[in-house]
């Protein structure tokens, strides 16, 4: 699944025309995932903001044509992989990348930090509460600029806490740069093949208008 | 006697500050002690120094007979010993319970088929069978150290370092965890609050004074 997906986000983002031949994979996607497609829905927009803005720096450019490539290119990607990804967590694409034999180091990098990332996401939450349990109201005084910018200093902190406590269990579970499952890597589903085969038949169409 | 651990003369400091001087520890073969002491007065970071996880700033410390003197020297036994940390929420490494119960197994190269035996048998001790497929953080308090401890006990460690086993768990829990750690034929210490617990459970109860440990009971 991985791999399908890397492939097609890959030759999209080589494209310099977009064709409607890519469109049905990521309409797919969108099936796949019809069951959290508010999630879906909900990051995508988060990640159009940032995209707006490289696509208003184009058209201030001059750059209509490019802007539009932009726009449509990342957002079919982001759609398709968050469609395809978002009942995944980072667990299973960390084996998936160690099924795909990427190196270990690689692979192990990017679970920690993941498990790192999450781990800050969950002080945030926490944070949150604690302000709404003790009466913190959002005002532009002051006092809440130093209760954020103290918030900030507990992240720094924690941070350092946090790899500090995760290279102390990693030492505990016998850690060695490879990620176990008790559960079976699964067969090729039926989903699956039908990812395979639009995305064969995108790039065939392609090749034929070429 | 054959002993599991000996601390002789051992100081340990925390950030410079001295938290404990000269002390020494005995921990027979099977023998379970407590350690017991007012918040803060070091007891997590003696058991982290006693794991492996921390240098001691002098003294001796001896592992099954064998002189540690780097934390590189605990590498041979490290599978011989157990940890539960106090917060349980840095025990996990995997999402998923029964995942994270089967790590240290499967890391150390244990059958897929075998390990999934291993880990049934110990949810199936803890009563939390139901748990085995639940994401970890999504857990209650008493839930994840449950989770945390079959990790810990999955792998029959000889020498057992429990830090608040107890905190977080219901009295029925209580004491069937007391009840299984009875029944463990294994070396155990134990840094705990609880009263009852550490009473029903020890041989030994030591007391953190004054940058020392002294014998209770
Ligand atoms: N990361 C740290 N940096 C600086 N000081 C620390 C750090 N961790 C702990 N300490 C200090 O070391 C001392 C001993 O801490 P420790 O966690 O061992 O106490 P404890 O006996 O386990 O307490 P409790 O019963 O509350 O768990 C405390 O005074 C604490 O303030
Ligand atoms: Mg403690």
């Amino acid at each position: 699944m991985l791999v399908i997906v890397c492939i097609y986000s890959f030759f999209i983002s080589l494209q310099t025309t977009i064709f409607v031949s890519f469109l049905p994979l990521c309409l797919f996607s969108l099936y796949y995932a019809k069951y959290n497609l508010a999630q879906v829905v909900k990051r995508v927009l988060l990640f159009n903001i940032f995209i707006i803005f490289v696509v208003i720096s184009t058209l201030i450019a001059g750059n209509l044509e490019l802007a539009l490539l932009v726009f449509i290119r990342s957002n079919l990607i982001f759609i398709t992989l968050t469609a395809f990804f978002c009942k995944t967590d980072m667990f299973q694409i960390a084996l998936a990348m160690q099924i795909l034999r990427l190196p270990r180091v690689f692979v192990s990098v990017f679970y920690l930090s993941a498990k790192a990332i999450f781990l800050l996401k969950m002080e945030l939450k926490r944070f949150i509460k604690t302000l709404k349990v003790r009466g913190f109201q959002a005002k532009t005084s002051l006092f809440s600029y130093q209760i954020y910018s103290n918030f900030f200093g507990l992240l720094i902190i924690k941070s350092f806490q946090n790899a500090n406590s995760i290279q102390k269990m990693l030492l505990i579970k016998g850690f060695n740069d490879r990620l176990f499952s008790l559960s079976e890597t699964k067969q090729i589903s039926m989903q699956e093949w039908l990812t395979l085969l639009l995305l064969c038949t995108s790039f065939l169409s392609y090749g034929a208008l070429l | 006697m054959s002993c599991s651990l000996d601390l002789k003369n051992v100081s340990v400091a925390n950030e410079g500050v001295i938290l404990f001087e000269n002390i020494s520890l005995h921990v027979g073969h099977k023998e379970k002690i407590a350690i017991v002491g007012a918040n803060g007065c070091g007891k997590t970071t003696l058991l982290e120094v006693l794991a492996g996880l921390r240098e001691k700033t002098s003294g001796r410390l001896e592992l099954f007979h064998h002189t540690i003197e780097k934390k590189s020297d605990y590498q041979p036994f490290r599978s011989m010993v157990g940890y539960l940390f106090q917060d349980s929420n840095d025990q996990f490494l995997c999402p998923i319970v029964k995942d994270d119960i089967a790590f240290s197994l499967l890391a150390r190269g244990m059958q897929k088929s075998m390990a999934a035996k291993r880990v049934a048998m110990i949810l199936e001790d803890l009563h939390i069978t139901h748990l085995s497929e639940k994401v970890v953080y999504s857990l209650s308090g008493g839930e994840k150290k449950l989770v945390a401890l079959a990790g810990v006990l999955v792998c029959e460690p000889k020498l057992l370092l429990l830090d608040e086993p107890t905190n977080a768990l219901d009295e029925l829990m209580q004491t069937r965890l007391t009840q299984i750690l009875l029944e463990l034929e294994k070396s155990i210490v134990v840094v705990s609050h609880d009263k009852d617990f550490v009473k029903e459970f020890s041989q030994s109860i030591y007391t953190v004074k004054e940058r020392s440990l002294v014998r209770i009971a």
